[in-house]
């Protein structure tokens, strides 16, 4: 609390009106600054210098700096000119005005890596506690190699190094003793080499980043995190990519969101709680019958009470041949918690989703582990059963006659049902199968339950 | 002003100027200063508010009268039956009525909001200046606040080349 402002002696008749006296001169700094922070860009705080002494180099001891407006060739002199050590500069932020500019850009707009690094350099002298970060997509002038300098207090780090894909360097004795947390959006960087100088970072954040190491000069698009002390880990790749890799022992948060299948998953993260985890199928048709996969998510409790559960996208209308071993392998790869729910949603098509179902359950993993199924239909108009001749693929396998073991299964709910002849054979083969069934729900299509 | 209702804490309040206010403990808790003298158990039966005069103070009590989330002793504040919607939008409404105030008076209730500790008092109040430096040129902005150019020109040439920057 500020002591240093007192009663001021000004006459009842200017009191009464305020005006003609610089009232606002008489405001103590930390309420000046108060001001100076509500402003929406730090150069309007900055123009205030120019009014009178008492307004001089105010501004260059905000708390919170956010440069959204200033051209990345101003910005390092501004930087430099800002007095250090800034008591506390809690926050530096730095974002780029999207600038009209003719095409070609005018070969001294463009930003090259010396500039960056500089740049970077005159950020970490500062020694904010968060930091912030945002290329200048429009004025990069090809790929880049930017050298991360040393952020000493910096316990939050975020760098969007969009679009470009920047080579990260972590150069010798850099170190981030500070940093808890760590965004990275869209570059190739040694995570290990990263990992080993934050020894005390908790939540790494990784958007489009791939690993890159010393020993390996090929770039390989993997993404690998192994990590003794993480405790949340954020992967999203809209990218392709060839696998992925993490060992987290503590790791008790993992989210994970890829646009396009990994060839490779491993994860062993024993005492994860929170798992989030989806993988869209866009590139590799991955086929059962007429079954292609799209989506494979796997979620334990995002609320109280919730089951963990494995939920299987998939559509019938696949022109691909047969892979049987692929689909199953493939499921199984995304497996990397436990789950008891086993949630297949359908896009029937009019085919018969039986077989499909059977085959899913007879994976190992599946047939002892979960509670409840359920299956979802998506159907389109056409009467199910009826628009696939007696030799359709989605029959192929004699479904029907199967015997399997479900001997974990307590509950089986089927959402969609037309009431066809394949959906009572099924439904019967369920009842069959598992021993310890307690309740089977069906609900019919267009019914909501 | 606060009226004593049955089973409400009341504490008094005493500007410099001798006058005395009586409000509800839960309303003189909008301030956090007050409220910390509270929950330390250093408030007697009446906290002097140094600095601010009655004036001032009168206005600030009526800020947090209106301001204290429970039904407050204005009665038209809070209730079960008005939407939190409809709520923000009465309070913003009343809030735009309440800082039409001279200069003078804003500039008090500034300083009163920060000693008091009252953050939404203090963004009201100083939110009006930001939008005077936000939208206007430095020499309009000098004319609104009366802020006398102190710079030779020389000075002042330097210190707008230093912050050209700021400018463009």
């Amino acid at each position: 609390m500020h002591l240093r402002w007192g009663p001021r002696r000004r006459s009842p008749r200017l009191l009464a009106r305020g005006g003609g006296l610089d009232l606002i001169s008489d405001l103590p700094d930390d309420l000046l600054l108060l001001v100076l922070a509500g402003l929406p860009c730090v150069s309007a705080a900055a123009r205030t210098e120019v009014l009178s002494r008492r307004w001089r180099s105010l501004w260059a001891r905000l708390g919170q700096i956010v440069f959204s407006d200033v051209p990345f060739h101003s910005l390092e002199a501004v930087l430099r000119r800002l007095p250090r050590p800034i008591p506390v500069l809690s926050l530096l932020e730095i974002r780029f005005p999207n600038e009209r500019l003719p095409w070609p850009i005018p070969e001294e707009h463009l930003v090259d890596a010396a500039s960056v690094n500089s740049l970077l350099r005159a950020a970490a002298r500062l020694e904010p506690e968060e930091f912030e970060f945002e290329l200048p997509a429009n004025l990069l002038d090809g790929p880049l190699i930017v050298d991360l300098p040393c952020f000493h207090r910096a316990t939050s780090i975020l760098l969007d190094l969009h679009p470009v894909g920047v080579i990260l360097r972590v150069p010798a004795g850099v170190e981030f003793p500070a940093l808890e947390e760590l965004h990275l959006w869209a570059c190739t960087v040694d995570i290990d080499a990263l990992l080993s100088c934050s020894p005390r970072l908790r939540t790494l954040c990784l958007s489009n980043v791939y690993s890159d190491s010393d020993d390996d000069l090929v770039v390989s698009a993997t993404v690998a995190v192994s990590s003794t002390s993480l405790q949340e880990l954020v992967l999203c790749q809209t990218d392709w990519m060839d696998g992925v890799n993490i060992v987290a022992p503590v790791l008790k948060q993992l989210t994970v969101s890829f646009s396009m299948e990994p060839t490779s998953i491993f994860v062993l993260a024993p005492m994860a709680e929170m798992v989030s985890w989806r993988c869209c199928y866009l590139e590799v048709p991955i086929v059962f019958g007429v079954w292609r996969l799209e989506q494979v998510t796997l979620q334990t409790a995002a609320t109280p009470g919730q089951l963990p559960s494995l939920h299987i996208h998939a559509s019938a209308n696949s022109i691909f041949v047969c892979e049987e071993e692929t689909f199953m392998h493939e499921m199984e790869k995304h497996m990397i918690a436990e789950f008891s729910v086993l949630e297949l949603h359908l896009e029937t098509n009019g085919h018969v989703f039986g077989a499909l179902a059977f085959h899913v359950l007879r994976m190992n993993r599946l047939c002892s582990a979960r509670r409840k199924l359920k299956v979802i239909l998506q159907r389109s108009s056409v009467k199910e059963g009826c628009s696939c001749s007696p030799h359709c693929p989605c029959e192929s396998t004699g479904w029907r006659s199967q015997t399997i073991s479900l001997t974990g299964i307590e509950e089986v709910e089927i959402n969609g049902c037309g009431g066809d002849d394949h959906e009572i054979d099924f439904m019967k083969l369920i009842l069959e199968c598992a021993p310890m069934l307690k309740k089977i729900i069906a609900v019919r299509w267009g019914l909501i339950k | 002003m606060a009226t004593r209702e049955a089973g409400k804490k009341m504490i008094m309040l005493k500007s410099p100027d001798g006058m005395e206010f009586e409000v509800e403990e839960a309303v003189a808790m909008e301030s956090q200063t007050i409220r910390k003298m509270i929950e330390d158990d250093c408030a007697d039966t009446a906290i002097l508010i140094p600095n601010i005069n009655s004036k001032i103070l009168s206005r600030v009590i009526e800020y947090c009268n209106k301001h204290v989330p429970t039904t407050g002793a204005t009665g038209a504040a809070a209730s079960d039956t008005v939407a939190p919607a409809a709520l923000a939008e009465d309070l913003k409404i009343w809030d735009a009525e309440f800082i039409k105030v001279n200069r003078a008076t804003r500039f008090d209730l500034i300083q009163a909001a920060s000693y008091l500790n009252i953050k939404g008092l203090l963004d009201l109040t100083s939110q009006t200046t930001i939008d005077t430096i936000s939208d206007n040129s430095l020499e309009e902005i000098r004319s609104f606040l009366s802020t006398k150019n102190d710079y030779l020109p020389e000075e002042e040439q330097t210190i707008r080349r230093e912050n050209q920057w700021a400018f463009q």
